[in-house]
């Protein structure tokens, strides 16, 4: 018998045992009695009838044993015992009946030197027994296979063999014996063994050492334990090259996910999002500015994926990886498979409850020494007070307890409040809850989970509910179909999500700006004046966060469903065809209103919004799938299918304003309304291909070619065909070379090269009219600022990458490294025209982004001990180049820069220009010597330079460090992740100067107060020597370093208003973050043995804990303003950066 | 197997690929005009008529040039108010990076919303055996009235070619200002003509918002715009433009407010409906004052006694007028409380308050003017001057009789120069609340004299503290994407983009 069919018996016994336990278990007795009828088969057969009829098993060496001899047995009701005693006549062996039904089978005679070895087998996180290891000893093929409890017994020649225990995911383990009758074995988990097995482009299951390109998977653990309620937010700091920011936006805001930078200039760059095989709507809804307006975070579409249902996510970075999946997959793709039911015995349940608090801890520093007012002085009159600029800021005089009358004309004293962020934001609370059951066979398996999720924000209204069911189920109908099928429905309701940006109502921009001694007591209790108008709201800053609260509201709701179903046909042994359809089906409704009295919501008449929409992808695929050896050493697994991809979606909305009765939000109370209705549909047809070559097991071949079709694209001259392919290369050169190193334990190379084409979005290539909807006495209508293009071309994303992966000491340590190039050309972008042609956008094909640069993960386990302590670290890092290289260039013009964003007042403006990297952030600097000293004019004041590059959203490298300790039943992880370099602009920096609240406004206030007199204190004191705030620099007309004292309140209206200049407020991105602390613990089973419970697990959990290290203080340098490209560009500081504690608990039954 | 023939499959096997997606790469090919419909967008239309895209130009024209918005430069400019801190660089005379906001909203919408509707009229009506030279009159002499705007504010601009990107003419050569001169008064004497000789039915009954398709108004306005432009291009070339002015006296002109190119505005809340300038009454309600009357129109008007001071001014708190210096320096600000400040009166910031973008005062006062500089006719320029006030009076509800009896500027007096500066201020005075217009005239007649800054509570700005001649350009995409065109223009107007730059017409000093 060959190793080979060694290895297939010892499987199908593991499939058998484990079927037989299932099923006999249940139905057999110890005493049970048997009927046989065997005449002249061989010994093999007569155990095998045996063991099917009564789920006893024999144990034997077939070295010792005669399997082949003839044996004629009939038997009528007889007991086990019998039996065997009729076979040993029959026979020169012993028959030895063990317990657990196992049956020692050794030759006559020798059973006196044998003897049998029993134990227990465990690991870390399974200390109660793991099932399904194999026990060999060691030199020979016997073995056996561990039971449920991981209890084995095993006949030995001697007490002095070796036993080898192996089990897949674990590192095998050699046991010496050494005379004792009970060996226990402990296994250490192999993380890389576990990752062999890698979902891969259309849900294959690929294993990981032929793949030629770079690939991540986390696992459901490392996802469902420190839950957040945005899945993607797990991945941040674990994979190499992954970017992912969280705008603090309330409860469900939108992340920002870059994987290797950003490749197009205008069109979306999140990687596309595919579950079991279908892609998902993994897009942002609602988009916030920079400036005012009602701008709210809606959340993505990312948050609806459940936690809980993951199995695992793999992370397919570069077109290589992902040109399977067409043009989106230019970005990289997340493949996320749901956990499927699995084989076990009846009927599992499991429940996890998880409990956060997130507490609000990042606030800016403000000052607590000035007041309201301006010039030193406080505002002269009851409209000053209320609102008249300057004197709604903090340059007023020192708070020294005086009597001052307020903006409510009362009298109070004149003195510091406390922090408004601190005393405003609340603790934010989160719990999630899911019931799982799970059950299968053989042949088939389910899963069905129902989890429910209850949020509360920072601000105390903001809400979010959220509910998902999902039932997913395999089943295998006889040798040749298998279906599987999955249905998920996510219910997500948030409310009064916050105000964002310099939204009117955006507290933390009222905080941001707000005089020191207003307090938030009298922003409470007088939200509105005699006349039910606002109170204290002023103009260009904000409203009072106090009236939003009480007069506004704002609902959303999600439902969606994701279907699947997957046929798979074995038409033959090496030939399958696969059939496959899903659907992302989504209903979303949004309102908002807000009550009259206010100017800023829609000038004190109030307003009401109501918008709903549907959005539905349809991907329907079908595959066929040939496998066949060519040889010995050549193996050819083989891939054709089709693709068709349907995009819909349709919405109504309502907006008006005016109520006609107060208290009472319907559209039909409004004196004025209007609805709008869109539609848009796409669809692709799409033809592929995809194989793999494998030559010996060490070098793997990858193709993969795809044709679409897009229905956005000019039909004429097959425009609107495009092709593309990718060809990966994997060698396994420790296999070629027969390196048997106790060193090298795997060397792998390998290399990708990819094209990806991509279309763009529907109706740009025709010109379109609007209809104005108005109450005139005539009808309007509208053309399009945007000049469409009937020429488009699709554009191509080219991208080659080779990377290493070395296991080194039986893998305890590994190296995995990655440098990638990749470019993008043609891109189809809607640019700016020179406004003069009437038009102020167009789209065109153009433009060449490139990006390269390496990933390294370096992940090892320095400490395992034979007792189960274990140290795991993992370090990624990664750095990624980007680099414009053309922008547009056509008849018309060549454009070497583009405006991608501008910050309010254009203060900050984040550009592509070619030659540089892509967001780059430009401004206008201080006038300079040529040593970089600020050159300062006659009147004291920094003078106005170039405007230039003063920064880059692109960090120099980022990465994380997880460490995972356990020991016994306790586990301890933590995960730092850092980014060094990249710099964002400070708004609300550059605010809290303007308007005095910040501590650095502070500057030569008090010298200059000090030092003048007079109504705004304008005039030196006689005999003073006059002083205030001095700009660092040299004076430009006398060359010296500047002396001239200025007053503080100028300095900031000056060069920032006036001058524009923004140098101090670009600043370093720079952090490193404990992002995640995990506890856990392990109930040992031996407590839980009267209980029903079968294992219990909890787990301490702590996310975005604190900065190790923080380059500009107390800002969250995630916090920026949206979720898009560059979102990170500008920071509002709306909200304050929060960190969350919780628990998590498991139990399964 | 050998290597070779394992390769020789492999090649078999890629090849059979090719050919299977060839094939159904056939059968798509079928698929086009399915995708052909599909990207067809149901939410717009492809065609729409003409006569929407009319009314839309009409209020374009009037909202996008004498909005609120729009007169942050002319308003300031021309000393007759003070706008918020963020637009006081413009008081200031500076010309820095903030200025290009207002001015870029401007430029563009001129083009955008107004002059790309005209020529895509224009284009609707000129379809070969159905053209329309009526509608194509109306269209382009609303252009005429953006393009004017355009070149008294900035100069050289883009006007031949201009809002053509449809046709591939993505980067508008700027053209000379002399030149667009030559060609809106020729224009305009085609089109005074095609509305005489035209059926109105051909027009757009029941969509103009402006004259009610009424054809002998839009030739009195056609003429009236024409006479507008050659009073402004009198100095800088008088041989032609003389003539022109004779010719425009010689046809009917707007005679009265009932003639006015104005556009109806109603009492309502809808934002669509009311006066755009009511916009500011709102910011007062909400106590924020952030735009306020200058003390030079403020004191003109009390020292004059003038009746207009009430519609165009509002007491303060106390009850006084109290107007806000223009151009004071940062630090001179904070003496001014601005809640303290008369704001416009009510009856110019009233919702109902119909919007001129040409009113018969004007056109009184240019013929006072041409009268008493004998360019045309032979009328008595008193009575055309009494017109004017009259008009303007009547303009704000106000009858004009008792002011004509009593104030001593009833008539003009003096000299020729002094008449000239009675007429050229009352015109400053009409023009409310076309402030741009107003400044434009300040340039062109030299009235009211805005003095050079020498008090060191005012910002001389970049000007030597005196009053801008002109806009510098756009600052962000005009100047980045069609910066070849835009510097030859800067390069014929003296190699600098600079706003104490004279435009052609502006001689006069």
């Amino acid at each position: 018998m060959g190793l080979r069919t060694k290895l297939i018996l010892m499987k199908l016994k593991l499939i058998l045992f484990v079927g037989c336990l299932f099923f006999a278990s249940q139905l057999f007795s110890q005493d049970e009695n048997l009927s046989l009828e065997i005449n002249n088969q061989p010994l093999v057969d007569v155990f095998k009838t045996i063991q099917d009829q009564s789920g006893y098993r024999f144990f034997y060496s077939d070295d010792l044993v005669d399997l082949n001899k003839q044996i004629n047995l009939s038997v009528n009701n007889q007991s086990i015992q019998t039996i065997v005693n009729e076979l040993e006549n029959q026979t020169d062996l012993t028959f030895r009946l063990m317990e657990d039904k196992l049956i020692v089978v050794v030759p006559a005679g020798e059973e006196q030197q044998s003897a049998i070895i029993t134990g227990k087998v465990s690991s870390a996180n399974e200390p109660q027994g793991l099932p399904g290891v194999n026990v060999v000893i060691k030199g020979t093929t016997k073995g056996v296979i561990t039971d449920f409890g991981g209890n084995y017994s095993i006949v030995v020649p001697d007490k002095y063999v070796i036993l080898q225990f192996s089990f897949i995911g674990f590192e095998t383990m050699d046991i010496p014996v050494n005379g004792q009758e009970i060996v226990n074995a402990v296994l250490t988990e192999n993380i890389e063994s576990i990752d062999e097995v890698v979902v891969t482009a259309l849900a294959i299951e690929r294993n990981k050492e032929s793949l030629g390109y770079s690939i991540s998977q986390v696992g459901s653990e490392e996802i469902a334990t420190a839950k957040e309620s945005n899945v993607m937010n797990s991945l941040a700091g674990k994979v190499a090259g992954l970017q992912i920011n969280t705008t603090p936006s309330g409860v469900d805001g939108s992340t920002r996910v870059v994987l290797r930078g950003i490749s197009s200039l205008s069109g979306n760059n999140r990687p596309l999002i595919v579950v079991d095989g279908i892609p998902v709507a993994g897009g942002t809804f609602g988009t916030v500015g920079t400036s005012g307006g009602d701008s709210k975070d809606m959340g993505d579409a990312l948050s609806d994926i459940n936690p809980e249902d993951v199995e695992s996510m793999s992370v397919l970075k570069g077109a290589g990886a992902s040109a399977a999946y067409g043009s989106r997959g230019a970005n990289g793709v997340i493949l996320i498979t749901t956990k499927k039911g699995s084989k076990r015995k009846g009927i599992g349940v499991s429940v996890s409850s998880n409990f956060t608090v997130d507490q609000p801890y990042l606030f800016p520093d403000l000052q607590n020494e000035y007041g309201q007012g301006a010039f030193g002085e406080y505002p002269p009159d009851i409209q000053a007070i209320k609102g008249t600029e300057p004197y709604i800021w903090s340059w007023g005089p020192k708070m020294e307890g005086q009597t001052v009358t307020n903006y409510l004309g009362e009298e109070e004293p004149f003195v510091p409040q406390p922090n408004p962020f601190e005393e405003f934001y609340e603790l934010g609370t989160s719990a999630q809850n899911t019931i799982a059951f799970e059950g299968g066979d053989s042949n088939t398996n389910f899963r069905t989970s129902i989890t429910d999720q209850h949020s509360k924000g920072i601000i105390e209204n903001n809400k979010l509910s959220k509910q998902t069911l999902n039932l997913r189920g395999f089943t295998k109908l006889g040798e040749v179909l298998e279906v599987d099928g999955k249905v998920t429905y996510v219910h997500h309701n948030a409310e009064n999500r916050p105000d964002l940006a310099e939204g009117v109502t955006a507290a933390g921009w009222s905080f941001n700006n707000m005089p020191r001694n207003i307090s938030l007591a009298d922003l409470e209790n007088n939200t509105v004046d005699s006349e039910g108008k606002e109170l204290w709201s002023w103009d260009r800053t904000a409203g009072n966060p106090y009236w939003g609260l009480e007069n506004k509201h704002n609902e959303d709701t999600r439902d969606r469903l994701q279907t699947l179903l997957s046929v798979k046909v074995n038409i033959l042994e090496n030939l399958s065809f696969l059939a496959r359809s899903g659907f992302d089906f989504m209903n979303r409704t949004a309102t908002e209103y807000a009550a009259s009295g206010s100017k800023n919501h829609a000038n004190f008449k109030g307003y009401y919004r109501n918008g709903s929409e549907n959005n539905i992808e349809w991907n329907t695929d079908a595959l066929l799938t040939y496998k066949t050896q060519l040889s010995e050493e050549v193996k050819i697994d083989f891939n054709i299918g089709g693709n068709h991809r349907y995009n819909q979606g349709k919405g109504i909305y309502q907006s008006g304003e005016n109520w006609r009765v107060p208290n009472y939000y319907t559209m039909s109370n409004l004196e004025d309304f209007g609805t709008w209705e869109g539609f848009s549909e796409k669809e692709v047809w799409s033809a592929l291909g995809l194989g793999q070559i494998s030559w010996k097991n060490y070098l793997y071949f990858d193709f993969t070619l795809r044709n679409d079709w897009s229905s956005t694209l000019p039909t004429k001259d097959n425009q609107n065909s495009y092709f593309y392919h990718s060809e990966n290369l994997s060698f396994l050169f420790t296999e070629f070379l027969n390196i048997k190193s106790s060193v090298l334990t795997s060397g792998k190379l390998r290399g990708s090269y990819a094209k990806v084409g991509n279309d763009t979005g529907a109706y740009n290539l025709n010109d379109y009219y609007g209809v104005g909807q108005s109450q005139l006495p005539y009808s309007t209508g509208g053309m399009s600022n945007t000049l469409a293009n009937s020429n488009l071309m699709p554009e191509n994303t080219f991208s080659w990458e080779v990377g290493a992966n070395l296991g080194f000491w039986s893998n305890r340590l590994e190296v995995d490294f990655t440098w990638y190039d990749a470019y993008t050309i043609n891109q189809i972008m809607k640019v700016k025209t020179a406004v003069s042609s009437g038009w102020s956008d167009r789209w065109i094909n153009s433009g060449e982004l490139s990006n390269k640069g390496f990933e390294l993960q370096i992940s090892g386990t320095p400490i395992a001990k034979a007792d189960g302590f274990q140290w795991d670290v993992t370090l990624n890092m990664s750095k990624n180049i980007s680099e414009v290289v053309s922008l547009y260039a056509d008849n018309y013009q060549q454009v070497d820069n583009v405006v991608l964003k501008t910050s309010v007042m254009d203060w900050a403006i984040v550009e592509a220009r070619v030659g540089g990297e892509f967001g780059e952030i430009y401004g206008i600097d201080y006038a300079r010597d040529e040593n970089g000293n600020i050159l300062v004019d006659p009147a004291g004041f920094g003078m106005k330079g170039e405007y230039k590059k003063l920064g880059s959203i692109n960090p120099d490298f980022i990465g994380g460090l997880s460490n995972n300790f356990s020991y016994k039943n306790f586990n301890l992880s933590f995960l730092i992740d850092f980014q060094v370099g990249g710099e964002y602009y400070s708004h609300s920096s550059l605010y809290r100067d303007l308007f005095g609240t910040g501590v650095s406004s502070l500057e030569g206030r008090e010298e200059w107060y000090s030092t003048h007199q007079g109504f705004g204190h304008f005039l030196p004191i006689p005999g003073v020597f006059p002083d205030g705030y001095i700009q660092e620099g040299v004076n430009v007309e006398t060359g010296q370093p500047n002396d001239i004292p200025i007053q503080p309140i100028f300095r900031h209206v000056e060069t920032m208003v006036n001058r524009g200049i923004v140098t101090d407020y670009i600043v370093d991105a720079t952090n490193v973050r404990m992002r995640e602390v995990i506890l856990g613990y392990t109930i040992p089973k031996r407590w839980l043995d009267n209980t029903f419970i079968a294992r219990a697990n909890l787990s301490l959990v702590g996310r975005n804990l604190f900065f190790l290290y923080l380059a500009t203080d107390k800002i969250d340098p995630e916090g920026g303003f949206n979720a898009g490209s560059i979102g990170s560009a500008f920071e509002l500081n709306t909200m304050p950066g929060t960190r969350s504690f919780g628990f998590n608990l498991n139990l399964s039954f | 197997m050998t290597m070779k023939s394992t390769i020789y499959n492999i090649k078999k096997s890629v090849v059979k690929g090719i050919i299977i997606l060839f094939s159904i790469s056939l059968i798509t090919a079928a698929c086009n005009e399915r995708f052909e419909e599909m990207n067809e967008n149901p939410n717009a239309l492809t065609e729409i008529p003409d006569d929407f895209l009319f009314a839309s130009l009409v209020r374009n024209t009037v909202r996008d040039n004498i909005g609120r918005w729009q007169q942050d430069f002319g308003a300031q400019y021309a000393h007759q108010a003070i706008s918020n801190s963020w637009q006081k660089s413009i008081d200031q005379y500076l010309d820095s990076h903030q200025q290009g906001d207002v001015a870029e909203g401007m430029f563009s919408s001129a083009y955008k919303n107004c002059i790309k509707y005209a020529n895509e009229i224009v284009a609707l009506n000129s379809e070969e055996g159905n053209i329309n030279e009526l509608k194509i009159a109306m269209s382009k002499t609303l252009a005429i009235v953006s393009f004017a705007k355009l070149t008294d504010f900035f100069g050289d601009v883009p006007y031949f070619e201009a809002g053509m990107g449809k046709y591939d003419i993505l980067l508008p050569k700027y053209d000379e200002q002399e030149v667009i001169y030559a060609d809106m008064v020729d224009q305009l004497e085609a089109f005074r003509i095609t509305f005489g000789n035209s059926d109105a039915a051909n027009g757009y009954p029941g969509q103009d918002p402006m004259f009610n398709n009424d054809l002998d108004k839009w030739a009195r306005f056609a003429n009236s715009l024409r006479l507008r432009l050659a009073m402004r291009a009198r100095f800088a070339d008088p041989g032609k433009y003389n003539a022109i002015i004779a010719d425009c006296l010689t046809k009917p002109l707007i005679d009265d407010n009932s003639q006015n190119a104005s556009l109806e505005h109603w009492e309502s809340e809808r934002g669509e409906l009311y006066n755009p300038w009511y916009n500011l009454m709102i910011d007062y309600m909400a106590d924020t004052y952030q735009y306020n009357v200058s003390k030079t129109l403020v004191d003109w008007l009390l020292d004059n006694n003038d009746p207009r001071l009430e519609s165009l001014v509002k007491p303060n708190s106390d009850g006084e007028f109290v107007g806000m210096p223009n151009g004071l320096v940062d630090a001179a600000l904070s003496n001014y409380i601005r809640s303290n400040i008369s704001v416009p009166g009510d009856l110019m910031l009233a919702p109902d308050q119909p919007l001129d973008i040409m009113a018969a005062s004007e056109i009184w006062f240019l013929r006072a003017e041409a009268a008493l500089f004998n360019l045309g006719g032979d009328e008595d320029p008193n009575e055309y001057y009494q017109k004017g006030i009259e008009q303007s009076m009547d303009r704000w509800k106000i009858d004009a009789t008792e002011y004509l009896s009593t104030s001593p500027l009833a008539n003009l007096t003096g000299d020729d120069e002094e008449k000239f500066e009675q007429i050229a201020t009352q015109m400053w005075i009409a023009f409310i609340p076309n402030h741009a217009e107003a400044w434009t005239n300040i340039r062109r007649t030299g009235y009211p004299e805005i003095a050079q800054r020498n008090d060191p509570l005012l910002s001389k700005g970049v000007t030597d503290g005196y009053l801008p001649k002109r806009l510098t350009y756009p600052y962000t995409v005009e100047k980045s994407l069609n910066g070849d065109n835009m510097q030859e223009a800067i390069n014929r107007m003296g190699g600098e983009d600079k706003i104490d730059t004279p435009v052609w017409w502006d001689v006069r000093d």
